[in-house]
């Protein structure tokens, strides 16, 4: 039986830093696609309750990604390898840091359009979470638009992400996702 | 001697302008600053809305309970929660149905004293073509030298159920809870 490794290494994260992105970016997945039916559907009862949901999961998120961002700054992410380009290097950087602050972003303007259509966010049902902002219908509109084009944005900055380590994988052939992924016993990359 | 008839002419006069002081109440409107607003749960959060467009017609005094009334036509076309999709859901035909009941209307004759310038008034409220009994609760102060209106405020607490607001998918109250509390503060100028 082999130790489980908690906390990040120098090579890889560990288990802890893997199920805070893995699971984050399953909740991202049904959080986009709620939102998505959610907006399209006519005003009634199933919109007023998919979009609840929406702001529920919106909310677990936030707590998930400061969670994340606590444990990130408490416990160093494994170096990059150094075969690793300095552009691409720099690249990566910048690509986590625009992710952080949209995974930031989207739930505070969702939490704020909330406030603005004078619907205030119960988290599940458990907990009603406080105003930001009085309301506005010109706000609303406003902060909503934002929201969209945040989420629009998140996309393209996943897509890059998603890609990047792909292209680590397959043509830089180096150990960046994989470090990222689950270990079993016997890897070599230890 | 014709001072002392003039004297008791005068003193009858003020007995009778006293009696019929105590007998009668005057009639108020409310005037602008007077609001209309209401509390309930949707998806398990609070919010508050209002009307902004009503009429009260109030009659009262503390000491001529029996003649007093209220009569306060409500517009519910002039729902506002300050976010427009709720407002055309409010006015849509599962909650107020605004095209064939434009009104509500509340409406007392029956006053009782609680406590010390505490009021109850039991009377009906009508919404669609429902009318049930319904208690407010309220304080009141008089028109003073420095304030020449009056002050009426208060609360009820009503079950939308029983007037078929929120009908259909509407009525889980999981989603949209069946409880909602009006509350009323107004001003009131007495009328010309």
């Amino acid at each position: 039986m082999q130790n489980i490794q908690w906390k990040n290494s120098d090579s890889r994260y560990g288990v802890i830093a893997q199920a805070f992105h893995w699971l984050i970016v399953v909740l991202i997945i049904i959080q986009y696609q709620m939102g998505k039916i959610a907006e399209e559907l006519p005003q009634g009862l199933d919109k007023l309750i998919l979009m609840s949901r929406h702001k529920s999961l919106g909310i677990t998120i936030l707590v998930l990604v400061i969670a994340r961002l606590a444990w990130r700054l408490m416990n160093k992410p494994p170096a990059l390898p150094d075969t690793v380009h300095p552009v691409i290097r720099v690249s990566g950087k910048l690509t986590h840091l625009v992710l952080y602050g949209l995974l930031l972003a989207l739930p505070v303007t969702g939490w704020l359009a909330s406030s603005a259509a004078n619907s205030p966010v119960s988290w599940w049902g458990w907990l009603t979470l406080p105003d930001l902002i009085a309301p506005s219908e010109t706000r609303f509109e406003l902060i909503g638009e934002l929201h969209g084009t945040l989420t629009r944005i998140l996309l393209v900055i996943a897509v890059i992400h998603a890609s990047a380590a792909m292209l680590h994988h397959f043509v830089f052939k180096d150990q960046v996702l994989r470090r990222m992924l689950p270990g079993w016993p016997g890897m070599s990359d230890r | 001697m014709n001072g002392l008839r003039f004297g008791v002419q005068v003193g009858i006069y003020m007995l009778l302008s006293m009696a019929s002081a105590v007998a009668e109440s005057p009639a108020y409107q409310a005037q602008a600053g007077s609001t209309l607003s209401f509390q309930a749960i949707q998806a398990g959060a609070r919010f508050e809305g209002r009307f902004e467009g009503f009429d009260a017609d109030i009659r009262f005094s503390p000491a001529a309970l029996d003649a007093s009334t209220f009569r306060v036509k409500i517009a519910l076309n002039s729902v506002n929660t300050d976010y427009q999709d709720r407002d055309e859901i409010l006015r849509g035909p599962d909650f107020f149905a605004v095209d064939r009941y434009p009104q509500a209307v509340f409406q007392a004759t029956q006053f009782e004293t609680i406590k010390n310038n505490h009021y109850l008034a039991k009377g009906t409220l009508t919404i669609r073509d429902k009318t049930q009994p319904v208690n407010l609760q309220f304080t009141f102060r008089s028109p003073s030298s420095e304030n020449q209106t009056a002050q009426l405020e208060g609360s009820a607490v009503i079950n939308r159920m029983d007037f078929d607001v929120g009908t259909g998918e509407w009525k889980d109250p999981k989603w949209v809870g069946h409880e909602v509390k009006v509350r009323f503060r107004l001003v009131l100028a007495v009328r010309p």
